[in-house]
């Protein structure tokens, strides 16, 4: 059974490889641009995983995690940030606000899976 | 699924297009920061350094190396500076400028698959590492993590994992029960928990977390795989692992049998004996909501996509959508003809029908055009970047000022507006400013030349002007040119408006030598040429010594059109309704002939040409004398009116445009073609261009058989301008002029004001 996957990004470019990726591996997937647009999506539906990019206009992917965590509904919600250097301070910042693991940028279909698999029964 | 299977290929297109809408965003913003960089919005700042990072993330997704080494720096420089770590300064801001050009320069690069030389970019480079890591050569800026790479070998070994998470880990949403799982596939597994922790069941808190493990693991993976599967958790829990030779017992855990099984049969002595109670305990903190996660619920999906506010269509889709409504216009209009045939009962009982529908239709229409319907910023943003270049390479100051970028046209439209308006700006700034800041001095005007583009809806049409404050045409030496390249004949006699007009003929070209500028081989005629192929008109109008404006009018649309469809003859054709100023019979007072066969009528004290479309298209059995037939008053390019003879108006009808020379051929006079509701085919006049032949042929008349027959109220040598004939009229007889607009005003002629 495929999990239901909201991937947050600014970049449509990204957007579609996450989604394209994890459709290709049975996953239902949802989309939001930024991380307003990504709480408004969410709603009060539970997903199985938020994917979320961290330099986003509106609402940045920290706050977000933030946002998410403090919602009861997906306060168990794995969150996977994508950060661009495997810079630590950007994992602890992530780590600190409540994301649950990250993948580092450059996109590589491989590694989402990977990752995916790991935060997900 | 592999990477095999998954082609990175096909999100190069996205990506691209992506990056070109980004860069405009960064090109705008960058604008903004340029004008005032004493007073910088945050958010400009957060917003370019978000353009460079999504250039940067997706370009390592493609592997353009050059472009992410490039995109580091600078995204490093933004951050810094978004942090308040680097002061913004007006050479900060012309560094970034050019740090945007180079990223647009390497991604274009990367589109077209070729390198750009890393010297064609050293210097900026070296200028932006310098401030972004104070260093000017780019070495250790991958702050990337310095992996331990163990060199291991692929030998079987036991690896101990002692594993005590604290409550973050599960408030993290990070799950041992997973943890496990993963090490499952490296290798064998025997698991140990241990419940000491765990409290009675009414005193179990959800989030806490009560048990810690002892994992053995058999495998042959190395240190690093095993530290891996730990890589969210690390912070989040007290973790130790040790290796262990296979033949050694365990140190930490020799009381379990090593052959436990693994956690999920809840299988050790400790357990056992509350088993019951830690089935509980463990679902509470640690699998929270297994079913529901599992299930989506099945309006979630559906509900959540509703709510993405904005979508991309294929340009495709919305075409065949706008095609489609085209024909249902058409349809519509038919079906309603054939509704006015049915007996008057009838008729009636289905009248109220067709209001309705011709409503809905129309507004299914503006809707699908609105979908179509772009600002005209994403063209203008270019715009500063090629002033700069383009001012940097001439060595003239020119400062660039745009107005009306949010002057929204169809996207068509919008596709073929970028290359007319950068020749326009081009020839502007090489032709139009002065050679150097000096002679601008000398000229009594400042050092900085303005160069204004500005876009604006005027009577149903865009309009986009640029303007520029420079020498004026040079009329001399435009018309020795012209002479010279055999345009026009020596004696020929032309009005100023006439010569400057000559910039656009064939193989006409000012500049003495071609320069890398605006001598790209293309002329101002070709300008001409595309812009009149899209149904747009482009003038010029020049005072010397104090500059040069470019007006170019566009359709909106090139689908549909509001029109008027009047007849002559036998024949109807369509005038667009946004031309149309009013329509009136003329008293024959009002009635007069020029001596160089032009024909006007008198209206309100103004003069303007008769067109008489009858004898342009040779139709027959049309009614020849004004003052039995129609004018219908239209304005043309530069607010000018003629006035066209037709026999009759009848009816306002929205029509779908097909064009003439996509179908046929281009036809002078006559823009595009159009269906009626009865299926037959109607042409839809070009006013602009029936005015020009209407000159011609008066011209050729006058010259060829001196057709005099009226009394004179003026004469004139060239062919004059409405408004020329006025002034003159103002000046040299007042009194006829004030007696004349009287008459006009008084005579009561029959008119029909065309509402919109």
């Amino acid at each position: 059974m495929g999990l239901k996957v909201l991937t947050v990004d600014d970049s449509k470019t990204m957007r579609d490889m996450v989604s394209f990726t994890l459709k290709g591996a049975g996953h239902n997937v949802i989309e939001a641009a930024d991380g307003c647009e990504a709480l408004r999506v969410l709603g009060g539906d539970r997903v199985d995983l938020v994917i979320t990019d961290v330099n986003m206009p509106n609402m940045d992917g920290l706050t977000l995690c933030k946002e998410i965590r403090s919602n009861p509904t997906h306060r168990l919600t794995p969150i996977l940030v994508l950060t661009t250097e495997s810079d630590g301070n950007k994992k602890n910042e992530g780590r600190s606000v409540g994301a649950t693991g990250w993948i580092v940028k450059p996109f590589n279909p491989e590694k989402l899976l990977q990752v995916v698999n790991k935060v997900c029964p | 699924m592999s990477t095999n299977d998954f082609d990175l290929d096909q999100f190069k297109a996205t990506y691209f297009e992506e990056c070109a809408e980004l860069l405009i965003d960064a090109e705008t913003r960058l604008a903004d920061l340029q004008h005032s960089p004493e007073n910088v919005d945050a958010e400009d700042l957060n917003a370019i350094f978000r353009v460079v990072h999504s250039v940067k993330g997706g370009a390592g997704a493609f592997s353009f190396d050059q472009l992410v080494g490039f995109a580091h720096i600078y995204e490093a420089l933004l951050d810094r500076m978004r942090q308040g770590e680097i002061q913004i300064t007006e050479d900060i801001v012309t560094l970034l400028l050019s740090a945007n050009d180079i990223l647009t320069n390497l991604i274009q690069a990367a589109q077209n698959d070729i390198t750009v030389p890393e010297e064609d970019f050293i210097d900026v480079k070296n200028k932006l590492n310098l401030l972004a890591f104070d260093q000017p050569v780019n070495s250790s800026t991958e702050e990337g993590e310095t992996e331990t790479t163990i060199s291991e070998e692929k030998s079987t070994k036991k690896y101990i994992i002692s594993f005590n998470p604290k409550p973050e880990l599960l408030q993290h949403a990070n799950e041992p029960l997973l943890l496990v799982r993963e090490m499952k596939a490296l290798g064998e597994l025997t698991t140990i928990v241990n419940t000491d922790r765990l409290p009675s069941i009414q005193k179990i808190i959800s989030d806490e977390a009560y048990f810690s493990w002892v994992f053995e693991l058999v495998s042959d993976c190395s240190l690093t795989d095993v530290e891996e599967v730990f890589e969210f958790v690390t912070e989040d829990c007290d973790l130790d692992i040790k290796i262990e030779d296979e033949t050694q017992k365990p140190e930490d855990v020799s009381s379990q049998p090593t052959s436990a099984p693994p956690i999920e049969d809840n299988s050790t002595k400790t357990l056992e004996t509350t088993k019951k109670q830690a089935v509980e305990a463990m679902q509470a903190p640690t699998i929270p909501t297994p079913a529901t996660v599992g299930k989506p619920t099945p309006t979630g999906n559906s509900q959540a996509s509703q709510r993405v506010s904005s979508i991309r269509v294929e340009l495709d889709r919305v075409d065949r959508l706008v095609n489609m409504v085209g024909e249902l216009v058409i349809t519509q209009a038919m079906l309603r003809q054939q509704v006015d045939n049915l007996p008057p009962e009838l008729a009636a009982f289905m009248a109220k029908g067709f209001e309705d529908l011709g409503m809905h239709t129309r507004e299914i229409q503006e809707s699908v055009m609105a979908v179509r319907m772009q600002p005209v910023k994403s063209v203008f943003a270019r715009i500063p970047r090629l002033v700069r270049e383009l001012a940097s390479k001439l060595g003239k100051k020119v400062e660039l000022e745009t107005s009306g970028e949010h002057t929204e046209v169809d996207k068509t439209v919008i596709e073929q507006l970028s290359d007319p308006l950068t020749h326009m700006i081009r020839n502007s700034l090489d032709h139009g400013i002065e050679e150097t800041p000096e002679d601008r001095k000398k000229a009594g005007k400042p050092e900085l030349a303005t160069v204004t583009l500005s876009a604006e809806h005027r009577s149903g049409r865009i309009h986009i002007i640029v303007t520029d404050d420079g020498r004026g045409i040079n009329r001399e030496r435009v018309r020795a040119k012209a002479i010279e390249k055999g345009i026009i004949n020596v004696d020929e006699n032309l009005s100023d408006e006439a010569i400057d007009d000559l910039i656009f003929s064939p193989g006409f070209s000012t500049a003495e030598e071609v320069t890398d500028v605006s001598g790209r081989g293309v002329g101002m005629d070709v300008v001409r040429r595309n812009i009149s192929n899209l149904g747009g008109r482009i003038s010029v109008q020049s005072t010397p010594g104090k500059g040069t404006k470019f007006i170019m009018s566009l359709p909106l649309t090139l689908a549909v059109l509001d029109g008027m469809v009047v007849a002559i003859g036998k024949e109807k054709f369509i005038i667009s309704l946004t031309a149309i100023i009013e329509s009136l019979r003329p008293a024959k007072t009002e009635l007069h002939n020029l001596s160089n066969g032009a024909e006007v009528v008198s209206l309100r004290g103004e003069y303007i040409r008769l067109v008489r479309l009858h004898r342009l298209f040779n139709i027959p059995g049309a009614q020849k004398d004004p003052s039995q037939a129609l004018v219908v008053v239209v304005e043309i390019e530069g607010g000018k009116q003629v006035g066209i003879l037709v026999d009759e108006l009848l009816g306002q009808q929205q029509v779908v445009i097909k064009s003439l020379e996509e179908n046929y051929d281009p036809v002078d006079g006559i823009s595009a073609a159009t269906i009626l509701g009865n299926g037959m085919v109607a042409l839809i006049l070009d006013v602009d261009g029936l005015d020009a032949m209407a000159r011609q042929a008066s011209h050729k008349q006058n010259t060829d058989d001196e057709i005099d027959n009226q009394p004179d109220l003026l004469t004139t040598d060239t062919d004059e301008e409405k408004s020329t004939t006025t002034n003159q009229l103002a000046n040299s007889r007042p009194e006829d002029q004030e007696a004349l607009t009287n008459k006009a005003t008084e005579e009561k002629t029959q008119r029909y004001e065309v509402m919109e």
